[in-house]
């Protein structure tokens, strides 16, 4: 194989690995926002919380593998449905400013709690993936990673059967749409807000799970919650396949834009990239790629 | 006993000093502020002095988030573009400080504008977004614009000078702070008498109403835009001269939330709210040191847990306001004050 | 509006009668049976575990030295304030130190940044300080009251490149930098770029991140695609096994070349299992001896450590720990040169008058002079031992060739 060609393809194939993971996190965001309109700021701390959770389990309880990873989805959608109900709970009908704050102030105290109690030594997650990378013809990739992408399509799938097919998941919808008109036909949109919280608590676990299994468990591993903005921006913010979508061509166009403009613009430039193209894209198409145009304009 | 400061005309109403009895106060508030740093010692001068700063940066972003309603998520990227803008102009081209403040503040005003371009198309959420993106370019510039701004070893401005005589101490910077404030301070009151003020508060309220009473939207919030980040480039100045070097590592994501917590906790849209929240976030820190020290003998790990503590406590202090005291400190003030005003006869 | 004026008048006051009380003149800091040390430590924040290890190891010298009956007659006493890897925190904590405990002395100082902010101020107020936590030079135009003691992260690559050139003698090697856009990193690629330029190396690539990143795979593709023989890496202590990991997924195993900021047995254990193969031929520079190496003021330490922290497992320090054992033995040599009458201007003089000092096998030989306020000690090359775990020294002390 061409080695440009070999050069190209292995950045998108890393571009999609850690796009997954900005996928799933942006993926809470879309789900949050979409049932209860709530942009919620502390969803990559939801992803360390959950990894932390995995991770203790595993090591301090001595749990199976796959026995810890429920068992800490459990307590995450637990913590989901708790969150809503002693913070987001009191701000309804509060205008967008305290809603929008009251995410970040959650999510600096939820990393200072994970800080305080586990401490932020860097710890390395007993991963159930062999180690050695698979290689795909030339490009190599993470087992960890792979799976993450399959996980990744496998959530939208999920997903968009649970928006079509499941009760609840049309309920989602109907409040979504008009919350008013929702409660008439007899939806407790309490118990929507409340499962909406712990399915985006769940998604952002089931991401932290895949991504500490190369990025090591430490609080600063909420970092990945900002890039998750621009992915859930650019699919559009009401849009699960978008958010998918959206996450995995934000990580393509961070690892194209180090792999081929840092050498050029000196440096830095994947970092900035992603917020780059956030910025354009509220400037042109601020619904995002598959987004509802409902963006009300003044 | 004053019963109730009772309006009969429109001119009453808007008067900046409402009373006789609030001009009386204000004088002795500013003698004290005078005789303050002559007896005070000086760590308690320079946390006035953080103070001083804070509340300037506060009132700038509560002229836009809580007069008009922009949520702003990228306050420090004005401060830093402000410092720096003060600290090369002073150091490379020799301008002093007295010409080199004020454009700094020029410049993270017309910062502000171009950010406000994307605001005119959108609102709530995705000015969040936008001001949040920006914050991180600035950064990014900072680090990488090496030939400007040194990187990120950062930049040494000179103290100000009058002539012979240098504000070299944190006292005599102390009196170009307090001036700075209460400049900052009287404008930004009078803004909300003028119709600038008035037609910002409208946007907030209501947009599309604003607009059909004949107010001019796009005028208006680039107004804001470029208001509030004058104030913090005049903030990011006054940091730069002060500290012997700014780096990036002062202007940090955390920054931005600092201030949007000072206006939350002061109160959101009220002039005294940002100082008294400017107030409280500063010395925040103080005082959880001064509680973990109290129990430093029982408790030893404490101490090693203070920079959890303190981001624990600020996340809790933000969720705690804006849950059970949306009107911040100012509005819990003017509460005790209605109780004790019509005790015993409250209900 | 009246209240609230007369509620602030009342803190005003408060505020004042406060200032009045902590104003009293004093001798700064020494009386006749103590001397007040202020030391701005990082005992908080995200890389708390190195500076809660040098803090400890700083305050474990002053006890010891206590116990044993001080310096002159004098005890040490020892005042900490944490900056939480906050440059503004920092800078209060230091004026907390000069203006109510009203210090005699710094003993260290905190991170880069931190060092940074605080280190003007000292010189201004001319109190003398010793710093070893960062070996770098602090600020550009140091004062002269500040002193610093280890070897610069640049100095340790040229060191490695020393190494590579006379011990492995290497036929013009090929050499990238892999560095993290701040501060640290930028004195890394100065000591690499030197050391290129000085045996006519070519560095075929330099890529950066931002520090917090946590994707290198586009900036170790991009090492790879140039290949280079050697890679120096300015990262830190989660970084350096991503990397690693990274550069094991590309199938590629150049030699990483390490500095002292993270020559720590984490790295080891956090990239032993997935990359092993690149680990191995990692070399890494330190210029402190480590726990496991007898020396003479080795098992002082030891000893002294067991004596006062029993809780800390000796076989187990870091090498911050041992960074703090010397620092404190740096600063009370000065202490006591200075003698019985202390002034702030004869530490100085007591500093400035250590050449050749010995620290018994701790670290390097320390050298102080009138006009050379940074010690430029020796250092070693390390290799990873993967069945101990350990990083074990496989060259003896030297200096960089030139500078």
């Amino acid at each position: 194989m061409n080695e440009s060609i070999q050069t190209f393809l292995q950045l998108m194939l890393s571009g999609m690995s850690i796009g997954g993971v900005y996928a799933m996190v942006a993926l809470g965001f879309v789900l949050i926002y979409k049932a209860t309109g709530v942009f919620n700021f502390a969803q990559g701390e939801l992803m360390m919380v959950g990894a932390y959770f995995s991770f203790y389990l595993i090591t301090q309880y001595h749990l199976h593998f796959f026995q810890a990873f429920l068992l800490a989805l459990i307590i995450s959608a637990f913590l989901g449905i708790v969150v809503e109900f002693l913070i987001l709970k009191p701000m309804v009908g509060e205008p967008i400013f305290s809603v929008v704050m009251i995410t970040v102030g959650l999510a600096v105290m939820l990393k200072g709690t994970v800080s305080l109690v586990w401490g932020h030594d860097v710890h390395q997650f007993p991963s159930p993936f062999i180690s050695s990378p698979l290689s795909l013809g030339g490009v190599t990739i993470f087992r960890s990673s792979f799976w993450t992408i399959v996980a990744t399509f496998a959530l939208v799938v999920i997903f968009i059967l649970f928006f079509r097919v499941s009760k609840v998941g049309i309920a989602m919808r109907a409040v979504a749409n008009d919350q008013r008109a929702a409660q008439i036909i007899g939806i407790s949109i309490r118990k929507i807000f409340s499962i909406s919280w712990a399915i985006a608590a769940v998604v952002a676990t089931i991401g932290g799970f895949f991504f500490v299994n190369i990025f090591f468990v430490t609080p600063d591993i909420s970092y990945i919650g900002m890039k998750a903005f621009p992915a859930a921006v650019l699919g559009g913010m009401d849009s699960v396949p978008g958010a998918i979508i959206g996450g995995l061509i934000i990580g393509i166009i961070e690892n194209l834009a180090g792999g081929y403009l840092d050498k050029l613009l000196g440096g830095g430039i994947k970092e900035i990239s992603s917020f780059v193209v956030l910025i354009l894209i509220l400037m042109i198409k601020p619904y995002g790629l598959f987004g509802k145009e409902e963006i009300t304009r003044v | 006993m004053i019963n109730g400061n009772f309006k009969t005309n429109y001119e009453d109403e808007i008067k900046i000093f409402q009373t006789t009895f609030v001009k009386f106060w204000l004088v002795i508030l500013f003698v004290g502020l005078i005789i303050f740093p002559l007896v005070a010692d000086r760590y308690f001068i320079y946390l006035c002095n953080l103070c001083g700063i804070a509340i300037i940066g506060a009132l700038g972003l509560n002229i836009l988030t809580g007069y008009t309603g922009q949520i702003s998520l990228g306050h420090a990227g004005f401060l830093a573009i402000g410092g720096y803008t003060s600290a090369i102009l002073s150091t490379k081209l020799g301008i002093p400080f007295w010409l080199a403040m004020p454009l700094s503040g020029i410049m993270a005003a017309m910062a502000g504008m171009i950010v406000a371009i994307p605001s005119l198309r959108l609102k709530g959420l995705y000015i969040a977004i936008t001001t949040f993106a920006f914050g991180f370019i600035v950064d990014h510039l900072i680090i990488h614009w090496e030939s400007m701004t040194n990187g990120p070893s950062g930049i040494t401005a000179p103290r100000p000078s009058l002539g012979v005589f240098v504000f070299d101490s944190d006292k005599s910077y102390y009196f170009i702070i307090i001036v700075m404030v209460i400049l900052a301070t009287g404008f930004a009151r009078n803004l909300f008498r003028s119709r600038v003020g008035r037609a910002l508060i409208a946007i907030r309220d209501r947009d599309i109403a604003a607009e059909i009473i004949g107010i001019n939207l796009t005028k208006y919030k680039i107004q804001a835009f470029s208001i509030s980040s004058f104030y913090a480039g005049i903030a990011g100045s006054l940091m730069a001269h002060y500290f012997d070097v700014i780096t990036f590592e002062n202007f940090t994501l955390m920054l931005s939330i600092q201030y949007l917590a000072m206006i939350i906790v002061g109160g959101v849209g009220s002039i005294l709210g940002s100082i008294y929240g400017a107030i409280f976030i500063t010395l925040l820190p103080e005082l959880i040191r001064l509680l973990t020290d109290l129990f430093r003998q029982e408790y030893p790990s404490l101490t090693t847990r203070f920079a959890d503590l303190k981001s624990v406590t600020f996340g809790l202090i933000i969720i705690i306001f804006l849950i059970f005291g949306p009107k911040g400190l100012y509005g819990v003030w003017r509460d005790i004050k209605v109780y004790w005003k019509n005790w015993p006869f409250t209900y | 509006m009246v209240k609230k004026v007369s509620e602030v008048l009342i803190l005003v006051g408060i505020v004042s009668i406060l200032g009045l009380l902590g104003a009293e003149g004093a001798e700064v800091g020494v009386t006749d049976s103590t001397i007040k040390v202020g030391g701005v430590m990082l005992i908080t924040g995200p890389i708390a575990r190195y500076g809660t290890a040098a803090a400890d190891g700083i305050a474990i010298y002053c006890k010891y030295i206590n116990e044993m009956g001080g310096i002159n007659g004098r005890k040490i006493d020892l005042i900490m304030e944490d900056d939480g890897y906050d440059p503004v925190r920092a800078l209060a904590a230091a004026k907390k130190l000069i203006d109510r405990d009203r210090v005699f002395a710094f003993i260290t100082t905190s991170g880069t940044p931190q060092t940074h902010q605080i280190v003007p101020l000292l010189g201004k107020e001319n109190i003398p300080s010793l710093s070893g936590i960062i070996p770098q030079m602090p600020v550009a135009d140091p004062p002269r009251t500040a002193f610093t003691f280890g070897m610069r992260y640049g100095h340790q690559m040229i060191l490695a490149t020393d190494y590579i050139m006379k011990d492995l003698k290497a036929k013009s090697p090929k050499m990238a930098i892999l560095y993290q856009d701040d501060e640290y990193g930028k004195e890394v690629k100065w000591g690499a770029l030197l050391a290129c330029k000085h045996y006519g190396l070519q560095m075929v690539a330099e890529e950066t991140y931002k520090r917090g990143a946590v994707d290198f795979s586009s900036q170790v593709l991009n090492l790879k695609r140039a290949n280079p023989d050697y890679v120096y890496l300015a990262t830190v202590i989660r970084e350096t096994p991503i990397v690693l990991k990274e550069a094991t997924k590309l199938g590629w195993a150049p030699v990483f070349i390490g500095n002292s900021s993270y020559c720590d047995e984490s790295t080891i254990e956090l990239s032993s299992r997935d990359a092993p193969e690149v680990l191995k031929k990692m070399i890494q520079v330190h210029y402190l001896s480590r726990f496991f190496e007898e020396n003479p003021e080795m098992s002082q330490l030891k000893a002294g450590f067991k004596k006062i922290r029993p809780d800390i497992d000796t076989n187990k320090l870091l090498h911050y720990h041992i960074l703090g054992w010397v620092n404190g033995l740096i600063f009370c040599e000065g202490v006591k040169r200075a003698g019985k009458d202390l002034t702030r201007e004869g530490l100085i003089k007591g500093w400035e008058s250590m050449s050749n000092f010995n620290t018994g096998g701790l670290a390097g030989i320390i050298s102080f002079g009138p006009n050379k306020h940074f010690a430029d000690t020796s250092g070693r090359i390390f290799k990873a031992d993967l069945d101990k775990n350990i990083w074990v020294p496989i060259t003896d002390w030297r200096k960089p060739s030139f500078e």
